[in-house]
């Protein structure tokens, strides 16, 4: 059976150049079915079987609507996460998964509460910045740029230990969460391209072999140039 | 009304700054204002207006609609104040302001023609209190700085105020919404005739209705989400607003505008499609602002792009065209990769994207580079892409994507080294996309270019 990977509201959850990495995973997987689900459409996993949901950053007011979307689905959601579902939910786009977001003038939005994180939000004071550290044992280099701090509870695990950079929140060194196949991370823009190692993995549990990426040479060139510039002591985390 | 004493001293010591700066040969356009904010905070509320305030804002094509609306008003006779050469933030701004202010904090001249950028717009217009507001567009820029364009059209919908009349892109479905109950105008482009519209671009920042939600469906788009569209569901009113100044084709290096059924020609400094939104951006202002068809064409045939956003000269026996392809924004970016696609013959292109600025301090993030359309440049007419600088890597991977065969990419460290690896042979036009903090590079390789002539042969 073919691998089967859902892509969620592409046409408004891809705010940062996140569409490329489904761009890239055609590329690296293109025996893969790929499914792009529309906002006002029924999502294809909610009927069928997948083995990757991929959703990026969206504005807050779409915030609001994926969250209108998805509540239906919510049992779904969690009994695809307790099979071992891939999803990967990079930018905000995890917050939707988590219990709330408060705004600073105390406004809530209630989310699908599926994993036990919340988010705080400040309009007036977007924080970005470069984030570098490791997952399992490989090293992860990318981007951050939000408007809200996040704070995982329990049951929860971190997904990047970070070594430089700006931490999702005030209290941690950490940036994002797993739990079981779902990663949830602030971090933004081609991520699988940025992170070939960590494409590696992620296509590894999807295919259960090692595979050769596409432009792998290319690929972890730039990698590598960009972990060597994020460890200069000379380079700022923003 | 009477002002704070800190008022007065920051005009006192502002304008000792700005002599002092200038005896050192230092341009004065954003020191003191930013030292006098710091001094004085609410500096801005105390100042009394010039007689006419106009401000211009938006993602793209603000600064060069200010000028035109600057040499516009000044041809017809108006003693401007203007910041084409400072800043379009607060501190920039409060340095226009304290350089050109009395000491009581008036103005002689009853004009000003402010650039705004539309980030600041919450620390400068409800101050300015402009009485005209253009907005060009509104569309993605800086992901860093400006997140997506809602939270840009929040900060904007929120400062302008009341009074202020509105001249907006009726084809920006964004910002044709700003300000509902101001008094407002529109201009557009018609589609015009013989255009081949861009259609396969990246990015569409306006896809669902913002009333019910449903699809938005477009008749026509020029780039982006720049064109005419109307919400599917038919019990839904939302669409595009009626268009009072439209180009509806150019002619001779001229735009053809309809106003009130008749025909109105401008010269055009250009013929890209933003060249078409900016003149008629700065057009309907002017005639909105009651100067005749007859007074703002003989100033429009005054009007020239700045040479730092395109020049083009000849070299080793090609036609050079530089553009401002300005890193870091992709709707800008795509529209100078449409233009090198469309341009005729065989190319070869450079590319000197880097965000200087942003590398002295930090890593660029290059999120950016994903959602601007490399993809016009895959075709068979582009013969080379040479890239420089240190995210060259990057760019690689990200033409790859693309889908340019590798064979014709060459990718060097510095962006000076660009000339030396640029294969003349077969190819019509030497294409150069830079940054605006890339300048000092782009003259190294301008020269370069130029020497090819006096010992041609030499890079093949």
């Amino acid at each position: 059976m073919s691998i089967v990977i859902e892509e969620l509201f592409p046409e408004v959850c891809s705010l940062f150049g996140d569409g490329a990495n489904m761009k890239y995973l055609r590329q690296c997987l293109p025996e893969a079915r790929f499914e792009q689900t529309a906002l006002n459409d029924r999502p294809f996993f909610a009927d069928n079987h997948v083995d990757m949901i991929y959703m990026g950053p969206m504005t807050e007011n779409t915030q609001l609507q994926v969250i209108k979307r998805l509540k239906p689905f919510r049992d779904r959601i969690e009994e695809l996460i307790q099979k071992g579902t891939v999803f990967l939910m990079t930018g905000n786009a995890h917050e939707v998964f988590g219990k709330r977001i408060t705004d600073k003038d105390g406004t809530v939005t209630e989310c699908l509460g599926i994993n036990d994180f919340t988010a705080k939000r400040d309009m007036m004071n977007r924080f970005s910045g470069l984030v570098l550290g490791n997952y399992e044992d490989i090293e992860i280099a990318a981007f951050r740029a939000q408007f809200t701090k996040g704070y995982p509870g329990e049951g929860l695990v971190p997904f990047v230990k970070m070594t430089k950079g700006v931490p999702m929140n005030d209290d941690e060194f950490t940036e994002g969460y797993t739990r079981n196949s779902f990663y949830g991370t602030y971090l933004l823009g081609p991520l699988l391209i940025l992170n070939p190692y960590f494409t590696k993995k992620l296509i590894k549990k999807l295919c259960g072999q090692d595979r050769k990426l596409a432009f792998e040479e290319e690929v972890i060139k730039a990698y590598n140039t960009r972990i060597a510039d994020f460890k200069d002591k000379k380079v700022g985390i923003h | 009304m009477k002002k704070p004493i800190r008022f007065y001293i920051s005009i006192a010591g502002a304008k000792i700054l700005i002599k002092l700066m200038r005896l050192l040969k230092r341009n004065a356009t954003n020191l003191p204002g930013e030292i006098m904010l710091i001094f004085y905070p609410k500096l801005l509320h105390h100042f009394d207006m010039p007689k006419n305030v106009i401000a211009v804002t938006g993602t793209n094509g603000k600064t060069t609609v200010s000028n035109m609306i600057n040499n516009i008003l000044r041809s017809n006779g108006a003693d401007t104040i203007n910041n084409s050469f400072g800043g379009n933030v607060d501190t920039g701004i409060a340095s226009l302001l304290l350089d050109h202010c009395t000491m009581k904090g008036g103005f002689k001249k009853d004009t000003m023609v402010l650039e705004v950028d539309e980030r600041s717009a919450a620390r400068v217009l409800p101050y300015v209190r402009p009485d005209w507001l253009v907005c060009t567009n509104l569309q993605r820029d800086s992901l860093k700085r400006n997140a997506h364009t809602e939270f840009i059209f929040n900060i904007l919908n929120a400062n302008i105020p009341d009074k202020t009349k509105l001249i907006l892109n009726g084809d920006d479905l964004i910002s044709s919404r700003l300000a509902p109950e101001n008094p407002r105008t529109h201009f557009g482009i018609a589609q015009l005739p013989d255009e081949k519209p861009t259609l396969d671009n990246i990015i569409c920042d306006i896809v669902s209705c913002p009333k019910c939600g449903s699809k938005l469906s477009y008749s026509f788009r020029h780039y982006n989400h720049i064109g005419q569209a109307k919400c599917s569901n038919s019990s839904c009113d939302f669409g595009s607003p009626q268009v009072d100044f439209r180009v509806v084709r150019t002619e001779n290096g001229e735009a053809v505008i309809m106003h009130n059924g008749k025909e109105e020609r401008y010269k055009l400094p250009n013929n890209r499609i933003t060249d078409l939104y900016n003149t008629c951006a700065a057009v309907t202002f002017a005639r909105s602002y009651g100067l005749s068809y007859e007074q703002v064409q003989s100033s429009m045939s005054e009007v020239k792009v700045v040479r730092s956003r395109y020049d083009s000269f000849n070299a080793a026996g090609k036609e050079v065209i530089i553009s401002l392809a300005k890193g870091q924004n992709p709707v800008a970016c795509s529209g100078v990769c449409d233009f090198v696609r469309r341009e005729s013959g065989n190319k070869a292109v450079i590319m000197i994207l880097e965000d200087l600025y942003d590398g002295k301090r930090t890593s660029e993030n290059i999120a950016w580079i994903y959602e601007t359309d490399f993809e016009f440049l895959k075709g068979d007419d582009i013969k080379q892409i040479i890239v420089g600088g240190k995210r060259a890597d990057d760019y690689m991977v990200r033409l790859l994507l693309a889908g340019v065969d590798k064979s014709r990419i060459t990718c060097c460290r510095y962006e000076t080294d660009t000339v030396k690896h640029l294969k003349t042979d077969g190819i019509d036009k030497i294409m150069i996309m830079y940054d605006l903090f890339n300048v000092e590079s782009l003259n190294s390789i301008k020269a370069q270019l130029k020497a090819l002539d006096s010992k041609e042969g030499e890079v093949k």
